[in-house]
Formats: structure tokens, C-alpha cells, sequence
């Protein structure tokens, strides 16, 4: 009797699986590549796609201070590096100090026209200027720092009000898209070297750098305006 | 003729219930294997970016620089030995040439006859000496420069072209990415093919001969068969191919569901023996019922050492975790679900009437475990030091028998000019472009300054592009700066373009890199490559290239692996806390597990066996074997404290009951997995071999060092 029962309870749980795995199985995957996916990822799309402008994007770069190392006799230049975004609101600065006079930027420019994505027309016309690295060149100590890392969402351009758990992954096509080898002319990498005048930065000295809507990255000089 | 039918119909009525089961569940496999194989496509997909995801920047970097210098970066190279200044060389690769850049997906060739005038020609230029001859001018390069499309339809098409133009004293070697990957390819599915269908063999034969029941059999073959299936069939429908590492799967899931069903069996087999009328015979739910528990956290302790792997950076390993967890889901379904019904059409064994191989055992572990237990814990101990001599990064012919002619090929070309690709792009530290004559010496320094590193077979730059421009006639009247703007020009195919940026900020060095010669990882060599730049007064900008990306790899793999081992065992302290309620018994359970990676990556390093991705994961494997036998222990420790019985007692009973199980299941898994020593690809090779090495410790760690660990500073208990 207890076997009977026991096969009984068996064959129902072997039956009840086999017909409620794959049902389960094709539940998820229709509504993963169903309706609902595509209006939440359209959704999306728009909510990014909002942050991006047709527009120039700026930076400072504050000189902080200049001192002589007596250990290593060289200058040490430190900088506050401010991004702001289209709408000119700043980001939080990023702090870095190298040796030297000569520092590099880099900016990367990304045209979305073209994008191969269902829903290709929120992203017609849009660009996105990114500050991507700075070239700190000390001898042996030559460094680069990423300003904007690869494959990340950028803060200029990250959802504030409203985070979308889809943010990531369309970040992802983005890149793949920027980085395809297939698509010669999506993007433009554009440097400028600032030099130092008379040899040393002079603290309070500000670079002011712009992404033009071409993506032309370019620097003008201005200094702090004097405290009263 | 009707009253023959009429006899047919009789016979058929005859046959019992059990056979028409039985018949039912063939055709039921009959058909999941045919949906599965129509829809789903089982052949290994293994792509010259099979590293890493897409996501991943190293690669992002490497298709980044790709774009910024765009050239045909995808090379067959055909190594040509033979006297370079016959006449029938020159025959043989003119007519080499003009047939391979007939192949569909060949943009160019160059070869001595398609590029430099002629041979000495092509001596003096520093171009094609570079990019086409040897160093001491015993074989010459075709290089076909191929589109990004499969390597399945291109290497065919050389192999044969190679075949047909061969002859004495025109030797002809073929290297390359796409070459490389094809044979990785080619390897991985025959592998797939005849070791997995012949490790399933095995594993039946040696069932019939533990288990003694055809029905057993039968049953075990369909319930692994089935979560293979399914396994294959989800992995499917989620749109992830069969990779390099998924490739083993079908065999990882079968052994998974395989472990479940032998201590199914054992404990059925056992309560016939006990039975006294408190259990009815044949009881197979009261079998199911006190295996289940145990197996549910086996199988509980694997998907978290599949899980874990989901959060790694490989792509590969990231497929085994996902391939893997529904493995495991699958493996227990099958073996609770499709299993117990063939049991029930098994007639139940007579009960034993002599108790005397018991008696033995127990007399065993009560006297002489310690001897065991000792050599294995003096094996573990030798092994530390073994561990710091392993191979985590080892070369591409690691993948390729030493002495077999394909590798022999390949570490010729290798002396010859190097053979895996590594991109480096630079540019001036003090921010000036390149395009003037002060900065095309200095690059020509670099470009020397590398082409001396040991690991570097050769190098091919801008300058080296540009001195060839400067042999051209009256091109010494023009600067550096206008030599370059008409290499820009479309009229010269704009190739100055493949190697500096339009803005003349960035340069691009080609690096054909030695993997024979490599002391230290490939990323140390590109550190120290990096280095060179810097002290030439530019700044390393950018790196990729298939060089790069395998050092990351390896880099990753090791980590990926330490990572993953660590939270397998973390998560296995909390199952084993569960199942065993004793903390003494879980850190001595967690100890006896340690054993297992020390023991195999310590004799591995002392044999000098790499670890590479593809038997990376085989430690992983062996461990969940080592668990499912611990915990199966335990919980037959924990039923007998229970009842009242004595540790020291209880952890004797509990071995002399199970030590068959865990030693059946440990042998039919090692004959299984030894089968694929026969391979003649060496990853299978050492997956195989370190499957069995593992789980044979992982057994025998759990009958003999754990009892004692978990037993130190007890009170003795009685037999």
C-alpha cells in the first residue's frame, strides 16, 4: 500500500513536472521577447535618449595648485576637473596631480544616427560628447586616466530622476554600436594638448574645454576673477 | 496470414506492463532527441572572439583600435620552405598566390610574387623583409588577408590549396588566427562527438557490472539522456551556443544525474537487506525519501558552484555557470522523476544472507582507515609547493599535441616572425602629431626598441610603411609630413591609414608576438612592451589584439577560478552547517574538500600541465563529486546519532553503508572521464585526467579523511 502511494506520488510529481516546466519555460521566454519587453524597452530607449542633445558640452579644468618637489625635482600640478552636462549643471569634480607642464585631453564623439535598434528614431540626430581621457606624460611615470570608462554609463548622461533597470543594457548597445569596426564614420576622436605658459601652470588658471556640436574638441584659457 | 496476426495480437497482450513502460520511455527519449537535434544546433561555435563577451573592454579596446586603423587585421599566413631563389619556388608560390586570393572571403594576398619586385627586391625593402621572409632565408609568407567571415569556409579551401602545390623542397605550413581557431573548432567537435557517445558507453558498462540489472541500466541511460536533453533544449531556446567549454556539458550533466541515482540505488538496494517488516519490500519511495535530502543539498552546493560562475568577466566560464545551473536542476528532476519508475520494474534484490563483506569493511575502518588517510593527507601536503609552479597561461600550442605536425608548423612560424597579433597604439608624450621628420626617427627608434624584445617576432609600423614609400622614385625629394598625406590618398589605397590616425595624434605598431620564447604572462610581456613605449617618449594609448586578449583572459580564468572556489566553498560551510548541525563536522568536511584543488593543481604544476580554459573548470567538477559523496556521509551520520547511536559509531556505520556507493560512483565516473585521455587534443586531455584525479580524491577524501577530522578529540565509540 505504502509503495502504491508512493509511486502514485511519483508518477504525479514526474506528470506535474513535465507539463509545468515547459509551460513555465515557454511563459518566460514569450514574455521576454513578447509585448511587454518591447514597450518597457522603448520606454527606455526614450528616457536615454532624452539626455542626449544635438548640442555642445563643457569642462573646466581648475590649476589647484603648483608646488616643487625637492625628492623628485619636478613641478607638481594639481587640477579639479569638472564636467558639466548639456543643460550646465556640474558633475562632481574628479581631482588627479601630475609632474610636468604639458597635459592631454581626449574626447570621444558619438553619432547615434543610424543606430540598428527598433526603435531607431528616438536617436536620430543625437550625439553624445564624452570627455574620455586625460594623458599625463612623467617620464617613466607617463599615465593615462580614463576619464569616461569603456562600456560604463557615463554621469553626464546617467538617469537621474527616474533610474530605468534597462539603463545598462542599452548603455551596452551604445558602446557595441560606438566600438563596431562595420561603422567608419559614428564616431570622432578629437585631442587637444595644453601647454603650460612660461613653463609652469599658474594656479587659478582655468582651461575651459568644449566638445563643439561637431565634435571638435577645443580650450580656451581664463583665470579665477579675483576675491574682493 | 490473419491467423498469424491474430497470434502476433496474442503475444503482444502477453507481454507485461513493466515492458510496455519501458518501450514507452524509448520512444519518449526517441523523439527528445530528435526535437533536440532538428532544433536546436548541437555543433561548437567557436569564433576568433570567443574570449570574451562583447562587453567586456579589453575587447571593446581591441574592436575600437580596429576601427580607428581600419585594415585587414584577420591574416592566414602560409609558410613557404623550400630555396627562396629557385625558380620553381617562385612557381610554386606565384601559382599559391593567384589560387588562394580566388577564395571567396580573401580581400588580398601578398607573397614574394604579389608586393615586392622579386626576392631581392624584397630583402632590401623593409616592408616585405619584415612582413614576408624569414630571418635566415629559409621560407617565405603567403599571407591572405581575410575578411571577418567564418574560418569553417576559408581553412578548408587553403588546406587544399596547400595539399595540391606541396612538393619536396616546397614545404608549406599554415598558421593565423582564423587557421588556429578552425582547428580548435574541428578538434572540439570530434571530441564532442566520439568521447562523449563513448564516455556514455562506459559509464553504462560499468553500471551493469556494479548494479548487475539491464532495467537499471536502461533506466539510468534514459534519466541521464533526458536531463541532457532538457539541458541542451533550455540552453537552447535562451539563444546560447554550444561554446568551448559548454561543449562538455551533455557529459557534466550526465555524471551530475548519474551521482544522484547510484546513491538512489544503494539506498533501495540497502533496505531490502534491512528490511524487518517496519519497511515494505521494495519500497522505492521510502529509497527516494532517504536519498533526497542529501541529494537536494548536493544538488543545492553545485548550482551555487555553477551560480557563482555567472558573475565572472569570461564569457566561456559564464555559459558553464549558466549551461551548468540548469544541468543541475535538470540532473535531480530526471533522476527523481523519470529513475524511481524503472526501480519499480526491478525485481527486488534477495536479501543477503552472509554479512561477512561488511564485517570486513567495518573491521577496516575501524583499523586501518588511518593509512589511507595519512597518504592523502601526505599528498596534500607535497602538493603546496606544486601550485606555485603552475601554468595559468599558457601558450596557443598548449592547445595542440608536442610533436604532432600541426604544432611543429606552428612553432616554425612562431621563430619565424611570431604568430599571435598584439595591436599597440601610441602617441607623443609632449602632445605634437607625428607626421614630422623628428618624430618618424624617433618611431623608427621604438619600432627597433621593440622588434629587440625577445618576446617580439616582428614589427610593422608607420615608418616601416613610409620607408617603402620612400624607395619609390624621387620620393627622397619629399618630406615626411607630404610622403604621408599621399600614402593617405585613395590612389595608394589609403594605407598609411591602417597604421595613424587622420589627425596624426595616434600611431598604430602591428606586433607579430613569440609564444615560444615567453618567460613570464603575456600581460607582463605587454607591460614591459608598454614600458619601452614610454621610454621612448610616447604614451601607450591603447593596446589589443588576440595577444593581449588571451593574457586577459588567462588573467581572468585564475581569478575567475580562485573566486569561484572560494564562494563554492563559503556557500558549501553553510550547507554543510545544515546538513550536519555540527560545526567540528562542516570545517572538517570544508578541510577534506581543500584537498582536492591543492592535490591536482599541485601535481599539475609539477608536471608542468597548463591550465587553460578549457580544463580549467574540471576541479569545479570533481569537487561537486567530492560534496555529493560528503554529504551523502553525513546525513547517514546524522539519521544514526539520531537513533541514539555514538559518533564514533555512527561515522563507522555510516562508511561500511556507504562506502560502496561512493566508491562505485568514483569509479564509474573515472572510467567515464578517462576515456577522454584518448583524445588527441590536449585540452580534452587534461579535463579528462583531472576529472578522474579529482573525484578519485574527493572520494576517498570523504571516506577516510573526514571520518577522522570530524571524529578528532571525540570520545571513542563503540562498533
Amino acid at each position: 500500500m505504502n509503495m502504491k502511494k508512493g509511486l502514485t506520488r511519483i508518477l504525479i510529481a514526474a506528470v506535474a513536472l513535465g507539463i509545468l516546466l515547459p509551460a513555465g519555460l515557454f511563459a518566460f521566454f514569450y514574455l521576454k521577447g513578447g509585448l511587454s519587453e518591447a514597450i518597457a524597452e522603448r520606454k527606455a530607449y526614450r528616457s536615454v535618449a532624452n539626455q542626449f542633445k544635438n548640442a555642445s558640452r563643457k569642462a573646466d579644468m581648475l590649476v589647484t595648485d603648483v608646488s616643487f618637489d625637492e625628492h623628485s625635482n619636478k613641478l607638481r600640478t594639481s587640477v579639479k576637473f569638472t564636467e558639466y552636462t548639456h543643460n550646465g549643471s556640474a558633475l562632481e569634480p574628479k581631482y588627479f596631480t601630475f609632474n610636468g607642464n604639458v597635459i592631454q585631453m581626449q574626447s570621444m564623439f558619438i553619432k547615434l544616427d543610424g543606430m540598428d535598434i527598433d526603435n531607431a528614431r528616438s536617436l536620430k540626430d543625437k550625439t553624445i560628447s564624452l570627455f574620455w581621457k586625460a594623458f599625463l606624460p612623467d617620464g617613466r611615470a607617463t599615465k593615462d586616466l580614463e576619464l569616461t570608462k569603456m562600456n560604463s554609463i557615463p554621469e553626464a548622461y546617467r538617469l537621474k530622476d527616474a533610474e530605468d533597470p534597462k539603463e545598462p543594457e542599452i548603455w551596452t548597445n551604445i558602446w557595441n554600436f560606438t566600438v563596431d569596426p562595420e561603422r567608419s564614420d559614428n564616431i570622432l576622436i578629437s585631442n587637444v594638448t595644453i601647454r603650460a605658459n612660461d613653463r609652469v601652470f599658474i594656479p587659478g588658471t582655468i582651461y575651459e574645454l568644449e566638445i563643439e556640436r561637431n565634435g571638435k574638441l577645443k580650450y580656451s584659457t581664463r583665470f579665477l576673477p579675483d576675491r574682493d | 496470414m490473419f491467423s498469424h496476426l491474430i497470434s502476433a495480437m496474442k503475444h503482444i497482450s502477453r507481454v507485461k506492463k513493466g515492458t510496455w513502460a519501458l518501450f514507452g520511455f524509448f520512444i519518449f527519449v526517441a523523439v527528445s532527441l530528435a526535437a533536440l537535434t532538428t532544433a536546436v544546433d548541437l555543433t561548437p561555435s567557436v569564433g576568433s572572439d570567443f574570449f570574451f563577451s562583447s562587453d567586456n573592454p579589453n575587447f571593446q579596446y581591441a574592436k575600437l583600435i580596429m576601427k580607428l586603423f581600419p585594415s585587414q587585421s584577420s591574416q592566414i599566413v602560409i609558410s613557404a620552405r623550400g630555396d627562396l631563389r629557385s625558380e620553381d619556388y617562385i612557381k610554386r608560390v606565384s601559382v599559391l598566390t593567384d589560387l588562394v586570393s580566388l577564395f571567396p572571403g580573401v580581400v588580398s594576398v601578398k607573397s614574394l610574387t604579389a608586393g615586392p619586385a622579386n626576392v631581392k627586391d624584397a630583402e632590401e625593402s623593409h616592408l616585405w623583409k619584415r612582413l614576408l621572409i624569414s630571418g635566415d632565408l629559409s621560407s617565405s609568407n603567403i599571407i591572405a588577408f581575410t575578411e571577418s567571415s567564418s574560418p569553417e569556409t576559408i581553412i578548408p579551401r587553403v588546406e587544399t590549396a596547400v595539399s595540391l602545390i606541396s612538393a619536396p623542397g616546397f614545404d608549406l605550413t599554415i598558421a593565423g588566427v582564423p587557421y588556429v581557431v578552425e582547428m580548435i573548432r574541428r578538434n572540439l567537435s570530434r571530441d564532442l562527438a566520439v568521447f562523449s557517445l563513448v564516455a556514455l558507453a562506459v559509464f553504462g558498462v560499468v553500471m551493469v557490472a556494479v548494479f548487475r540489472s539491464i532495467r537499471i541500466y536502461l533506466g539510468t541511460m534514459i534519466a541521464c539522456i533526458e536531463a541532457c536533453v532538457l539541458t541542451l533544449a533550455v540552453l537552447g531556446a535562451m539563444g546560447i551556443k554550444i561554446g568551448i567549454l559548454t561543449v562538455n556539458l551533455a557529459t557534466i550533466v550526465f555524471v551530475l544525474t548519474l551521482s544522484h541515482i547510484i546513491f538512489i540505488t544503494h539506498n533501495w538496494k540497502n533496505l531490502q537487506d534491512d528490511a524487518d517488516g517496519s519497511i515494505e519490500k521494495n519500497d522505492i519511495f521510502a529509497a527516494v525519501k532517504m536519498t533526497f535530502s542529501a541529494s537536494f543539498w548536493c544538488m543545492i552546493t553545485t548550482l551555487l558552484g555553477f551560480l557563482s560562475l555567472l558573475f565572472v568577466e569570461a564569457k566561456p566560464l559564464r555559459e558553464l555557470g549558466i549551461g551548468g545551473s540548469i544541468g543541475t536542476v535538470a540532473a535531480i528532476l530526471s533522476a527523481y522523476c523519470i529513475y524511481p519508475v524503472f526501480l519499480w520494474l526491478v525485481s527486488p534484490p534477495k536479501r543477503k544472507a552472509a554479512r561477512s563483506p561488511a564485517d570486513k569493511a567495518r573491521s577496516f575502518f575501524i583499523r586501518r582507515a588511518w593509512i589511507p588517510a595519512s597518504i592523502l593527507a601526505l599528498l596534500a601536503l607535497a602538493s603546496i609547493p606544486g601550485i606555485e609552479k603552475l601554468d595559468t597561461d599558457p601558450s596557443l600550442f598548449a592547445f595542440f599535441t608536442k610533436g604532432s605536425a600541426l604544432r611543429t608548423g606552428l612553432e616554425y612560424i612562431d621563430d619565424n616572425g611570431g604568430s599571435s597579433p598584439l595591436e599597440l597604439v601610441v602617441r607623443d608624450a609632449e602632445g605634437s602629431t607625428l607626421d614630422t621628420n623628428k618624430n618618424y626617427k624617433r618611431m623608427w627608434e621604438l619600432q627597433e626598441a621593440l622588434e629587440n624584445d625577445p618576446d617580439v617576432g616582428s614589427v610593422i609600423s608607420l615608418p616601416v610603411l613610409m620607408s617603402e614609400g620612400q624607395r619609390a622614385p624621387l620620393a627622397f625629394l619629399l618630406n615626411w609630413e607630404t610622403l604621408l598625406k599621399w600614402m593617405e590618398k585613395p590612389e595608394y589605397g589609403r594605407i598609411s591609414k591602417s597604421f595613424i590616425t587622420s589627425d596624426h595624434v595616434s600611431g598604430r605598431f602591428l606586433i607579430r608576438m613569440k609564444e615560444t620564447a615567453r618567460k613570464g604572462s603575456r600581460t607582463e610581456v605587454v607591460e614591459g612592451l608598454k614600458r619601452i613605449a614610454i621610454e621612448h617618449g610616447f604614451i601607450p594609448e591603447m593596446v589589443g589584439g588576440l595577444y593581449l586578449l588571451q593574457g586577459e583572459l588567462a588573467k581572468l580564468v585564475t581569478t575567475s577560478l580562485i573566486f569561484g572556489l572560494g564562494r563554492l566553498v563559503l556557500a558549501f560551510i553553510l550547507i554543510a552547517l545544515i546538513v550536519s548541525r555540527s560545526l567540528r563536522t562542516s570545517l572538517a568536511m570544508v578541510l577534506s574538500l581543500v584537498v582536492v584543488p591543492v592535490c591536482v593543481f599541485g601535481l599539475a604544476g609539477y608536471a608542468r600541465v597548463p591550465v587553460d580554459i578549457i580544463s580549467a573548470p574540471a576541479v569545479n567538477v570533481a569537487i561537486g563529486m567530492g560534496i555529493d559523496s560528503m554529504i551523502h556521509i553525513v546525513s547517514a551520520v546524522r539519521r544514526r546519532r539520531a537513533r541514539g547511536i555514538d559518533t564514533g559509531a555512527s561515522w563507522v556505520q555510516a562508511r561500511v553503508r556507504l562506502w560502496q556507493p561512493v566508491l562505485s560512483s568514483m569509479f564509474i565516473i573515472c572510467a567515464g572521464f578517462a576515456i577522454f585521455a584518448l583524445s588527441a587534443f590536449p585540452p580534452t586531455q587534461r579535463f579528462g585526467m583531472e576529472i578522474v584525479l579529482g573525484t578519485a580524491l574527493a572520494s576517498l577524501s570523504a571516506l577516510f579523511i573526514l571520518p577522522i577530522l570530524a571524529t578528532a578529540w571525540t570520545k571513542k565509540g563503540g562498533s
